[in-house]
Order: structure tokens, then C-alpha cells, then sequence
């Protein structure tokens, strides 16, 4: 799972932070084409999905392929949000309510892997108790667990309490891999807080919680947006938790319950043909929203952190 | 990332009555333990107790009955290692570890590449591989995996015609699903597809790395005579090698066990017990064969053999933390 | 204060999740004798199956029968059906009513996810079909209750064996191979003679059980309570070759070697003229010919598959599919009525001459008497074969070895005794319960 770790982090602000200040007067053009090149090749798979969901469907199965449309449409969207229709053999389930099912278990694992954990790093970053260490210790190798491997034993657990293809399940679930990451990331950005503008706070009367609200929390702020990012994108992308652990065989509004992820990779099914062009006007809707968050944040995330500085 | 207390002014834990900080002591003891617990709960419910629970049922005879009756599980000691020693164990270990091989190797090389590039080239070219990386790095596995598919189909790929419009076709044919008939080939796309997606976060971090080389070890080696390659091998590598390490261990962990973009390309053909690896494995001997026991075993041994592999590199993190 | 406000904040986001969780299907019922409360019935189906209209039917004469009840089909597909079904029995998710595909139900059973209808009186029982009477009953109980059978016949077109010079259909394989000569001389290159996916094992495994001597044994074979897979044997050893010279080879079959069949596809293969015979389920011929097709009814035309002799054809899988009831379920009688209903004559009947497929009784069989394929169909399930029958077939269909098998011969990368002897071994393995 290749996701915004702790180092991608500092990496992203890194790379956004020297883009704004010219260390260098001369780039090598050579080396800039090069990039371009690059840029080109990496970018291609997006472009082709980009340019493909746009496409009709005659203009899909056809070879050679068009590299440009040479007719737009937007029949695969329809498709895709089409309900009970679509496929040749079983009914199409709902890509809106599966995109409503995969906001929701987002959102609530960020909400409450935030609050969670940013106690937790207030206490391990502002505090000095006995555990601490051993705590931090825990927390590094929590994070060098994979996720892949709780499968089984989660599944069984909440089988056994009779949560299984529930969404407050699968919430859960993805709390464990957030939390280690989260409360890491937060405490450095807590404790790279200067002491003296709390104590200024609290010498200004502001009782110990008022100082957190008002002084420690703005101050935090673009740690908490990054690792909520990162706690938004695994709940999101998520294929495997979401197809064991909520499944599709429940029903919500009516329609069938799964995440987006577990909607799209049903789409590729050996019993029939693959619908390419919905498949990628779905899959660029399903995109969306991480691909922007990121692209936002990159820049944020550079003033954000040259302002309260990550101490490695 | 070390421990970084607010500056005491005296006193080791700021424990004595009479250091200005306990005066400041606003909330009792009991508020770090109380701010900590929830977290340490839920961390201790789903990451330590399953963990423990994994290692417990990989020791019993755990399948669909006893999932669907909550039956009597089975002691079996290590009847479900041997089992799979003798099973799949091998064939599958190799090819993961050439897997590995393959996609960590490619995802550090390319990020390296990419990454002293950006060094070189002009701001405006830095933020267009930037912004691309950015966009590559938010698209989700599945996804990745289906447009791969799409873009080697057979039929109306366009890999199919761009290697016949460069006359290659003829050495590296594709028409006719022929290139499902090979694990190799299979395995082969599932690591592109796991590269393209891996290396925007390495080339993005050692482009971070490679800003902490100051300039002057460069100039200094230029006017030495020495030529780009010994650059890279005198200055970059071993400055560098400390992200390297981490950024290596980190691709190990996560490449070990890929899942979904296998799953994705085996959904569509191929012989699928040739293509397994590591990750698949273990969902194929749990949930597919229904036999939670073995597959609990599968992912002991892939925790173990992670913990070998990585844990020199865990152990030097871990010292990090207690300067 | 502000713990405060972020505790509320979570406590209202978890408290919507749980109300997006209660919007999940409720089997709730009451039980109680006075006024039963609104109860949904769930009910998997899978795919192609059934005929629409046929469920809709027999749903609304079930929904006026007991106006309490909605019954909810939702239909599946077969990829993943196990792993899907096996996790679903052990929730509180699982359908009440379950459409299982025959050669699955003894390892549905044996988990204890399959609720036990012996002692339940069903319409017909006395005649069902043998072979699906047996695929429902695990350790002596009856878990499924025989829904139908489909078997596979050849279907092929009638113009390109005529522009062949062929003037009747094969009966024996030596009389298909040179007709395949003969329409391989007279067509374009990229056109299959006889069109089969290579692990399509429901058709290729009928070749191997048409071997003299292998009777019933073709996959595995049990003594003394130890499975033994046969894909080593000298009669399958000759069965696998010859398809692999005889078919492949040849390039007579010109279908993918390292994908199992789907029916559409081949069915668009063989409407685009690129297959001059298919072997599909005898509903399918339905599907071939008239509107959205290339052809009309007498394009097309059907056969049994010929065995190596003129004395049978060749045996055919009787698949098909049992009903049965989760034990988990909480609507365990109205389960029960409604399976009856399905599995009565008046949609049996209608199973037979509407959907095509072959009926759960005896008595019913003459009723495809005037359908030329579906009779082919009939007949040729008189000579049969079915899989091992123990409760972990369903993990070594599951896990795609009968698949891999086939396609590791026909695709040319092991021969036919390097791939047996792996995949004999893991098949045990998996059939002996390891």
C-alpha cells in the first residue's frame, strides 16, 4: 500500500518548498526535457483513462486505438450511475450508493482517528509519563505491521461479535492502520509547538483547554489536515477490508451495500464482456477527490510545514 | 523522528516540586494516561489482540465450520506449517522474491533517476513531473491495475499497437491472449503496475534527500574530472543511503504483500496458481479455501519473514527514537 | 469544551454510520401468531439461471400468498460464489434462501452454514433427478433441494458445414476431426473449427471421462476414505494428449488456452463466424440465433458431443443448481415455502419449456420432447459425470486447479504428465481435507 508516509510527507513539502524558492539560477535543459519525457510517460496511463471514459463505445473497440477522441460522450457516465440496468446477465448495483457508502466510512474513520489520536500525541508530545517511551516504541512498530496481514484475525473477531457486513465494522478496521501513523505525525507537530506561546496563553488567563483550542490547535492545523488526508485515502482506495469485511450482501436505501472500490473491481468479471468505457468514467469519478485533495495540499503543505517545521 | 520534549529547566521528567514547570502542572497526572488511552484501546483491539489471535489460530484447525458455528476450534500444533511447507510454500516464496526483486529494484532506480533529474532541471519542469507524480501517486491500485489491462488488451491495446508501429511486434507478440499463458508475463504487468504507482512517493523523498547534499560536494567533483556515474557512486549513493535504507525497507514491506493488483489481472485469466504471490497467497488459503487456520499461518510466516528482512533497519529506526 | 465538541462531533458521525448500517437487510421477524410484522425474504440467485419472468412470477404469487413478506432476489455471479457464500452463511447476512451450484453443496453443508430439510416433505421428491438428489444430500441429510440440471451440447453453423461439404453431424471423434479438416480447409485463417477455451473444464473433462475404462473416475477416485485425483492416469494421460495434438495443435480450436468459457463471448465468437461449432448449455441455443443475432433458426443446429466411439457420445457434466436455506437464516419456514414453490411442477414445467434447462423431476422430462437442442440436451444427460463428491470440492474448484491444469497443458507450457503430477498432488491435498 503505497501511501503518504511519514517521510512522504516532509518529501512533498520538500519538493514544493524548493519550487517556490530558486536555489539554483540555472537549469539544465538536458535534464529538463528528460523530465518532460518522463512526465509524458507516467502520465499516460491517467490520460488514456481520462480520455477513454470520454469516448463512445464503438470508438473504444477499435483498432488501432485513438490517442485523441475523435468523438466525445458522455454516455459511460450515464451507464455508470445507471441502477438495475447495464450489465447483460445481472443487474447493475448502484455506483451512487456505493460512493455514498465509501464517503461515509471515510469521513467517519477520519473524524475518529483525528480525535483519537490527536489526545493520544497531545499526551506523548506535552507530557512526560511513565510508558511514554515504550509507547513510541509501540507505535513504530505498529506502523511496520502490515495491514494486509489482520485480515483473517480481524474478520474472525467481528464475526464473532456478529459485526461482520456492517459499515461501523469496517470503520474500525481501518482505524487500526491510521492510528500508529497519525498519532506519530501529530505529536511531532505538537511538540514542535514553542512551549513559551502556550505558557504566554495560560499567563493570559486562558484556562489549559481554551490554550489548546485557541493557540495549539490553528497551529497544528496542516498536521491535521495531512494525516487526515492519509487516514481518507487508505478507508477510500481500499479494496480487500471493504470486499471481506462489509462485502455486498447487504442493502442500504435499497441498494446494494458495498465501498466504490468493491463496485469497481466487480466491474471486470469473466462472465462478460467489460464495459471499458464505464468502467473508466467510474473509475475517474472514484479518482477524483484524492487526486484533488493531494494536488491541493501539496502547496499547502509546504506553508504549512515551513511554518511549524518537522523535526527529524 | 527523536524525542522532543519541551525544554525543562530542570530536572529529568520535571518531577521536583520546586522546577517552574510543575508549578505550571495545570491538570493532574492522570490526563496523559487518560489522552492516551482511547488510542492505546483501539490500537490494543485491533492491532495487538489480532496479531496474537492470528498466532493462536495458526496453531488450530480453523475452517468454515468453526467460522459459521463458532464451534471447537482444533489444536493442531504446527499441522498447518507443515502442510503448507510441504504445499505451496516454495513455489511461492521464489516467485515473490523475484517479484520483489523486480519491483523494489525498478522503484528505486527509477525514483533515484527521476529524482537527480529534478535536481537538474528547471523549476518549471520540476513542478510538471511534481504535479504528474502527485496525480500518479492518488490513483487508487484497482484502478491502476484495470487501465493496465486495458492498455495491454490483445485486441485494442494500445501496447499491442505501438510495438507493432515500432515494428517490435513481431518479437514480443501479444495478439491472442497469448501473453496470459505466461506467469511470467502476468507477473511482469502486475509489477509495472505496482511501480508506476510506487514511484512518485520515492522520487518525491530522495528528491527531499538530495536537496541535503550541499552543491559544493558536486563542484568540487566536477572539477576533480569525475563524470556523472562517479558522482552518483562517491557522493550521492552514500549520502543518500540512509533514505535508500528506509525507503527500501518501506517498498519491501508493501511489495511483499500486494494484493489487489494481482487479484485484478488474475480475475481476468492466466493460470492463477502460478501467479501467486505472497499476499494473494494468503487470501487465496483463507478466504478462497475457507480455511482460516492455514491462512493465519500464511501470514505468520509472511510477519516473520518480513521482521528477518527488515529488522536490522527496524532496530536503527527504534534507536532513533530514544535520542 | 473542546473535547467535548470533538467527542460529539465523532459520536454524531458514528451514530449516522449506524444508521446507514440499520439501512442493511433486515430479516427481522416477529414469529408472533397475531400480526406478523413486515419480514423481507432474501434470496440469491445466480445469474442466467433463471428467466426473468419467471421470477417475477413465482415471486408475486409468493408475495400474494403471504402479504407480510417482500421477497428481495438478488442475483450473483459464479465468479467468487464460494468465498462470497462462505462468508455470508457465517453472518447474520446470509440469505434465507441460496441458489448453490450443485457440485458446491456438500461444502456449504459441511460447515454447518446450511440449515437441514430432511425433515421437510418437498413436491416430487420421489422423482427427482438422481444425480441432483445426491449433489443435495451431505452425511446422509438433505441440504439442497434440486432446483435443475443443464448439461452441454454442440452447437454449431449449419452454413459453414455446408460450404464444407459436411452432410450430417459427427458421431464419433474421428468423424469431427476430419470434418474439422474440412471446414478448416474451406474457411478463412482465425476461424475455430470447434471453438472450447482450454480451461473450460465442464467440456474438456468430458473428454477425459469419455476414455473406455474411466467410468466415473476421471477426476478422483476415494478408497478407503483417501481421494486420489486420476489426472495422472494413462487413460486421462491419453485423453489430455489427444486434445492438446487433436485440437490445439491443429488449430482447430483456436480459442484462448488459458481462460475458461464465457458464454457471451463465445457466443460473439460464434456470431461474428469465427467458431463453426461451440459447446455450450442447452439453453444457450435459445441465445444464438434470432433478434440481436447473426442468424436465423436454421443457421444454427445442435449435437450431441460425439465420443471416441458410435456407441455413446461423449459424457456430459450434469451441472445445475440446489436451493437451500442458510441456518443463520431467521425466516427458516418461509424459506422453506418458497423453495417448494420453485421446485413445484407448475414452475418446473415452466423451467424446462421457458428457461430451457433440464427439470428436477422425471416426470417432467419428456416436456422438451418437441426442442430439438434441449432434447439433445435431455438425452445426452443420460450419459453423464459429476465431480468428487466431497465437501472440499467446492475449494479445489474455488482455487482454480481444474483451470490451471488445463490451461498449463493446452497452452504448451508443461506437458500433459508434468502438469498431472503437480496438480494431482494439490488436489489431494485439498480433497483430503489438509
Amino acid at each position: 500500500m503505497t501511501t503518504l508516509g511519514p517521510m512522504g510527507v516532509e518529501g512533498v513539502a520538500a519538493a514544493a518548498r524548493v519550487t517556490s524558492v530558486r536555489r539554483r539560477r540555472h537549469g539544465s535543459t538536458p535534464a529538463s526535457v528528460a523530465l518532460l519525457v518522463i512526465s509524458g510517460i507516467w502520465l499516460f496511463p491517467i490520460y488514456y483513462m481520462l480520455i477513454d471514459a470520454f469516448k463512445p463505445n464503438n470508438d473504444l473497440l477499435h483498432y488501432p486505438p485513438q490517442l485523441w477522441p475523435a468523438q466525445w460522450t458522455l454516455a459511460n457516465f450515464q451507464e455508470a450511475f445507471k441502477v438495475n440496468g447495464a450489465g447483460p446477465t445481472v443487474p447493475q448495483p448502484s455506483f451512487l450508493t456505493s460512493l455514498f457508502v465509501s464517503a461515509v466510512v471515510a469521513l467517519v474513520v477520519v473524524a475518529f482517528s483525528m480525535a483519537v489520536s490527536l489526545f493520544a500525541s497531545l499526551a506523548v508530545a506535552r507530557f512526560n509519563f511513565r510508558g511514554r517511551g515504550t509507547m513510541l516504541v509501540a507505535l513504530l512498530v505498529a506502523q511496520m505491521v502490515p495491514f494486509a496481514s489482520l485480515l483473517i484475525p480481524i474478520f474472525i473477531e467481528l464475526n464473532k461479535v456478529g459485526l461482520i457486513a456492517t459499515i461501523p465494522a469496517l470503520i474500525i478496521a481501518y482505524v487500526a492502520p491510521v492510528l500508529p501513523f497519525t498519532i506519530w505525525t501529530l505529536r511531532g507537530f505538537v511538540a514542535s509547538v514553542p512551549v513559551d506561546i502556550e505558557e504566554a496563553a495560560l499567563t493570559d488567563g486562558c484556562s489549559r483547554l481554551s490554550a489548546f483550542w485557541k493557540v495549539i490547535l490553528p497551529l497544528i492545523a496542516p498536521g491535521l489536515v495531512a494525516t487526515s488526508i492519509f487516514a481518507f485515502i487508505l478507508a477510500w482506495n481500499d479494496y480487500v477490508y471493504a470486499y471481506i469485511i462489509l462485502g455486498n450482501s447487504g442493502t442500504v436505501f435499497g441498494q446494494t451495500e458495498e465501498t466504490a472500490s468493491v463496485w469497481l473491481f466487480g466491474l471486470i468479471n469473466p462472465s462478460r464482456v467489460t464495459p471499458w468505457g464505464e468502467l473508466f468514467a467510474a473509475s475517474l469519478i472514484f479518482t477524483l477527490p484524492v487526486m484533488i485533495f493531494f494536488l491541493i495540499i501539496q502547496r499547502r503543505l509546504a506553508a504549512g510545514l515551513t511554518a511549524g517545521a518537522v523535526k527529524t | 523522528m527523536s524525542g522532543d520534549e519541551p525544554p525543562a529547566p530542570a530536572g529529568p521528567g520535571g518531577a521536583a516540586p520546586a522546577t517552574p514547570r510543575a508549578q505550571r502542572r495545570l491538570v493532574g497526572r492522570w490526563v496523559p494516561y487518560a489522552l492516551s488511552s482511547p488510542s492505546l484501546l483501539v490500537l490494543a483491539a485491533i492491532v495487538g489482540f489480532p496479531l496474537v489471535f492470528c498466532l493462536v489460530i495458526s496453531f488450530q484447525e480453523f475452517g468454515g465450520y468453526q467460522l459459521v458455528t463458532g464451534g471447537p476450534t482444533i489444536w493442531v500444533g504446527f499441522k498447518n506449517y507443515q502442510d503448507l511447507f510441504t504445499g505451496q510454500f516454495v513455489p511461492v516464496l521464489v516467485r515473490t522474491l523475484f517479484f520483489l526483486i523486480g519491483t523494489v529494484g525498478a522503484t528505486l532506480v527509477i525514483g533515484l533517476g527521476m529524482a537527480m533529474l529534478m535536481r537538474r532541471a528547471h523549476t518549471w519542469a520540476r513542478i510538471v513531473l511534481t504535479v504528474v507524480l502527485v496525480a500518479v501517486w492518488a490513483v487508487p491500485q484497482i484502478t491502476a491495475a484495470q487501465i493496465f489491462i486495458w492498455i495491454f488488451d490483445p485486441v485494442y491495446g494500445v501496447a499491442n499497437w505501438l510495438l507493432s508501429a515500432l515494428h517490435l511486434g513481431s518479437y514480443l507478440s501479444l495478439s491472442h491472449n497469448q501473453w496470459y499463458n505466461y506467469p511470467i508475463s502476468v507477473l511482469a504487468l502486475a509489477g509495472t503496475v505496482v511501480v508506476w504507482g510506487a514511484v512518485p512517493f520515492v522520487a518525491i523523498t530522495l528528491f527531499a534527500g538530495l536537496l541535503q547534499i550541499p552543491e559544493e560536494l558536486y563542484e568540487a567533483a566536477r572539477v576533480d574530472g569525475a563524470g556523472w556515474l562517479s558522482q552518483l557512486r562517491t557522493i550521492t549513493v552514500p549520502l543518500l543511503t540512509p533514505i535508500l535504507l528506509l525507503l527500501g525497507v518501506l517498498s519491501v514491506i508493501w511489495d511483499f504483500n500486494v494484493y489487489n493488483q494481482v487479484a485484478v489481472l488474475q480475475n481476468v485469466g492466466g493460470i492463477s496458481n502460478q501467479t501467486t504471490i505472497f499476499g494473494v497467497w494468503a487470501y487465496d488459503v483463507g478466504f478462497v479455501g475457507n480455511n482460516y487456520g492455514a491462512g493465519a499461518a500464511v501470514t505468520m510466516l509472511g510477519v516473520l519473514l518480513l521482521c528477518i528482512v527488515t529488522g536490522a533497519a527496524v532496530r536503527m529506526m527504534v534507536r532513533g527514537t530514544r535520542t | 469544551m473542546v473535547k467535548r465538541r470533538l467527542i460529539s462531533t465523532a459520536a454524531v458521525a458514528l451514530l449516522t454510520a449506524g444508521l446507514a448500517a440499520c439501512g442493511s437487510s433486515s430479516t427481522g421477524s416477529s414469529g408472533s401468531p397475531t400480526a406478523p410484522a413486515h419480514v423481507t425474504l432474501n434470496v440469491w440467485l445466480m445469474s442466467g439461471s433463471a428467466p426473468a419472468s419467471l421470477v417475477t412470477a413465482w415471486n408475486q404469487q409468493f408475495e400474494q400468498a403471504h402479504p407480510n413478506v417482500t421477497v428481495n432476489v438478488s442475483l450473483q455471479q459464479w465468479t467468487g460464489i464460494v468465498t462470497k457464500t462462505d462468508t455470508a452463511l457465517a453472518t447474520t447476512q446470509a440469505p434465507d434462501v441460496l441458489e448453490m451450484g450443485n457440485t458446491y453443496v456438500a461444502s456449504f453443508a459441511a460447515t454447518g452454514g446450511l440449515a437441514d430439510l430432511s425433515s421437510v416433505s418437498w413436491p416430487n421428491q420421489s422423482t427427482w433427478l438422481q444425480s441432483l438428489q445426491e449433489a443435495g444430500t451431505y452425511n446422509s441429510k438433505l441440504y439442497g433441494i434440486p432446483y435443475y440440471a443443464g448439461d452441454r451440447i454442440a452447437i454449431y453453423n449449419t452454413n459453414m458445414f455446408a460450404k464444407a461439404g459436411i452432410t450430417s453431424t459427427p458421431t464419433t471423434t474421428t468423424e469431427l476431426l476430419s470434418d474439422c479438416a474440412q471446414i478448416k480447409a474451406t474457411e478463412p485463417s482465425g476461424t475455430s473449427c470447434i471453438y472450447i477455451p482450454g480451461e473450460y473444464w465442464y467440456a474438456m473433462d468430458s473428454f477425459l471421462f469419455g476414455e473406455p475404462g474411466n467410468g466415473t473416475s476421471a477426476i478422483a477416485t476415494k478408497s478407503g476414505g483417501t481421494w486420489s485425483a486420476q489426472f495422472s492416469s494413462s487413460a486421462d494421460q491419453t485423453a489430455l494428449n489427444w486434445i492438446y495434438t487433436n485440437l490445439f495443435q491443429t488449430g482447430y480450436d483456436l480459442a484462448p488456452a488459458t481462460q475458461n468459457d464465457t458464454t457471451t463471448t463465445t457466443n460473439t465468437v460464434f456470431d461474428s463466424s469465427k467458431a463453426a461449432i461451440i459447446v455450450e448449455p442447452g439453453w444457450d441455443y435459445a441465445s444464438v440465433y434470432g433478434t440481436g443475432t447473426s442468424f436465423t433458426a436454421s443457421d444454427v443446429g445442435s449435437f450431441a458431443l460425439p465420443g471416441y466411439t458410435s456407441s455413446a457420445p461423449m459424457p456430459t457434466f450434469l451441472g445445475g443448481s440446489n436451493l437451500g436455506v442458510a441456518e443463520k437464516s431467521a425466516n427458516k419456514t418461509l424459506a422453506e415455502e418458497y423453495i417448494q414453490m420453485v421446485e413445484g411442477t407448475q414452475y418446473q414445467s415452466e423451467m424446462a419449456t421457458v428457461g430451457g434447462v433440464i427439470p428436477n423431476s422425471t416426470t417432467l422430462l419428456n416436456l422438451q420432447a418437441e426442442n430439438p437442442p434441449l432434447n439433445t440436451a435431455a438425452q445426452a444427460a443420460k450419459t453423464s459425470w459429476f465431480t468428487p463428491n466431497s465437501p472440499q470440492e467446492a475449494t479445489v474448484e474455488n482455487d482454480s486447479y481444474y483451470e490451471d491444469l488445463l490451461g498449463a497443458i493446452f497452452s504448451g507450457q508443461q506437458t500433459a504428465s508434468a502438469a498431472a503430477s503437480t496438480y494431482d498432488s494439490q488436489i489431494d491435498s485439498v480433497l483430503n481435507g489438509s
